[in-house]
């Protein structure tokens, strides 16, 4: 036989190909147990029961049973098996809680002096004793505000929650109607569901705290002074815009020489 | 607003971080654990669920061909629970690699912050106070400068000398002491705001970089404050993240800043500390001696003839071009 496979494809004489070879693999299971997981394998809870398929921004966009659920259904109700799920969701795609606190506009020409250095630091010493009082309180700041929201499917017999930053966190199916269903009718009515709850869904607000605020007052007065500098320096005749264009180095120029 | 207090500002942030990355690293091992012993459960549940189906298998294989499928379907489901269970393990031992990434981003940051403070930040510890200082004998120089030149005008200028043409020649020749003087005062009294202009520049790095580390610790504070509720949501690593972003915020401000922002004022003093010094143009060649400068319309000749009897030795024939009064003095 021939190593050439185009060759050999063109070989009547050879038996049809209908591509790769098919590996038989459990429910759970993976081809190769080295392979890591991918988004194409899908999001399983931990009987392998609940299959779910998510997109880059972990939106559900597919929903497997395996076979046996119905079964599963009487040891672990499947409730609790589509939260495991959403639970991983959750984590893997988690919204970025990140918010940087950043300086306020300031309007202002004043120049860099003695006299807005000492107003700049009276500021700061007001803010480091506001600072210090938040420190002795333990609460915690709630700073998103939103609403978890709940879509309904097949009727309102699937319902499915979202959080307030719009992750699904557990579907709740009537038991009349579950004993019934097939699992063609679970995967749509869950997806459904969610479908719904997403069009219902409003983004969180993210509302600054009393940390955020000294922190952008810190940060604004930090801003002033660098502005003044840039300015010029008072009592200083000489102006940066009197500085020769080519007398300003780059930062890190000199490393690179 | 002195090193110190920014350096304890530093101090207090770096205590805050690094507990946050403790209480981060314990709230996402107890929420892992949580979930690890939940599927746990449900991997048992599934266990039992084989061996109930494999009984039934076995007791009715020979004689009911759907028995085998039985055992199939419950071997797939403790195939699938395993793996399952397997792959959270392996997924919680990523979270805590990833955990452990950015705990090292957070370290390199905290590192990469405090060599600054400790080298750049530090050498300029004094700069403000001794900046000042100088800038204040700058100041004192600059006034008994203009002191001299006033009293030599008033009582140098027409001196009640017994000799009348001693005092004519003293009169023309302090001209030029007087002008380097005038020029003295002007540029120790530019120099002296210029030097405060240093002092100024380096209180204000001081001051603005305390503000930004303020900044930095509120927000890993506030971070701290929700990173355990937020765990329990699923967003573990909340400090660890928010101190990491943020302390790269800091450092490119400290780095950049201070290398662009802060650059271009001192440029600015620089430059107008060396014009101030090019405009003496008096000084710049020097202390005028005594012999320099001779008076316009006085003959060169005269005053090297009284120079020479007040020094009762010979006559200098060293003149030069430009007078006090040509100056305007």
């Amino acid at each position: 036989m021939p190593d050439d496979l185009e060759a050999d494809e063109m070989d009547p004489t050879q038996p049809p190909r209908y591509g790769d070879e098919v590996v038989e693999v459990a429910d759970g299971q993976h081809e190769d147990e080295e392979q890591a997981w991918t988004p194409q394998d899908g999001l399983v809870d931990g009987t392998g029961t609940v299959r779910v398929w998510v997109d880059d921004e972990g939106h559900l966009e597919r929903v497997q049973l395996a076979r046996y659920w119905r079964e599963q259904n009487r040891q672990v109700p499947l409730e609790e098996l589509f939260a495991e799920v959403f639970l991983q969701i959750t984590v893997l795609f988690a919204p970025s809680l990140l918010r940087l606190p950043q300086p306020e506009k300031i309007e202002t020409d004043e120049l860099l002096s003695s006299e807005l250095i000492a107003e700049v630091t009276q500021a700061m010493a007001e803010l480091d004793r506001q600072a210090a009082e938040l420190e002795t309180d333990d609460s915690e700041a709630a700073q998103w505000h939103g609403q978890s929201v709940t879509g309904i499917g097949e009727e309102g017999r699937v319902r499915l929650t979202l959080n307030i930053f719009g992750s699904p966190v557990s579907v709740d199916f009537d038991d009349k109607w579950l004993a019934e269903a097939g699992s063609a009718q679970v995967h749509r009515g869950v997806l459904a569901a969610y479908a719904d709850a997403r069009a219902k869904f409003v983004e969180p607000t993210f509302v600054p705290s009393e940390h955020d605020r000294i922190a952008v007052e810190y940060l604004t007065l930090s801003e002033r002074l660098q502005q003044a500098g840039m300015r010029g320096i008072a009592g200083i005749a000489t102006r940066p815009e009197d500085l020769p264009p080519d007398s300003i180095p780059t930062p890190g120029k000199e490393k690179l020489a | 607003m002195s090193y110190e207090s920014l350096e304890a500002s530093w101090m207090a942030l770096r205590t805050l971080t690094r507990e946050g990355m403790k209480a981060d690293r314990r709230a996402a091992e107890v929420e892992i654990a949580k979930r690890l012993a939940a599927l746990q459960a449900t991997a048992n549940a599934s266990r039992l669920n084989l061996l109930a189906a494999a009984a039934a298998a076995a007791a009715g294989a020979a004689t009911n061909p759907l028995a085998a499928l039985g055992l199939a379907t419950a071997g797939k489901q403790a195939i699938g629970a395993q793996r399952a269970l397997d792959d959270m393990k392996e997924r919680a031992k990523r979270l805590r690699i990833d955990g452990a990434t950015h705990e090292a981003g957070v370290l390199s940051m905290l590192n990469q912050i405090e060599d600054r403070i400790r080298g750049e930040f530090s050498r300029g510890r004094d700069t403000p106070k001794r900046f000042a200082e100088l800038s204040e004998q700058w100041r004192k120089i600059s006034v008994d400068s203009e002191q001299l030149r006033s009293e030599i005008d008033e009582f140098g200028s027409t001196p009640p000398w017994q000799s009348e043409v001693s005092a004519e020649a003293y009169s023309a020749a302090v001209v030029p002491q007087k002008l380097a003087l005038k020029e003295l005062s002007q540029v120790a009294a530019n120099t002296s705001v210029v030097t405060t202009g240093i002092s100024d520049l380096q209180q204000a790095i001081f001051v603005a970089s305390y503000g930004s580390i303020k900044a930095c610790f509120m927000t890993v504070s506030r971070a701290a404050k929700n990173s355990r509720a937020l765990a329990q949501g699923g967003a573990f690593f909340h400090t660890t993240l928010t101190a990491r972003a943020s302390l790269e915020s800091l450092n490119a401000w400290i780095t950049m800043g201070i290398a662009m922002s802060w650059l271009i004022p001192s440029m600015v003093l620089t430059l107008d500390l060396s014009a101030s010094a090019e405009n003496a143009t008096t000084l710049t060649q020097g202390w005028p001696e005594l012999t320099d400068r001779a008076p316009q319309g006085a003959a060169a000749s005269d005053v090297a003839d009284v120079q020479q009897r007040d020094a009762g030795g010979v006559a200098s024939s060293t003149t030069h071009g430009q007078t006090g009064g040509a100056l305007g003095l």
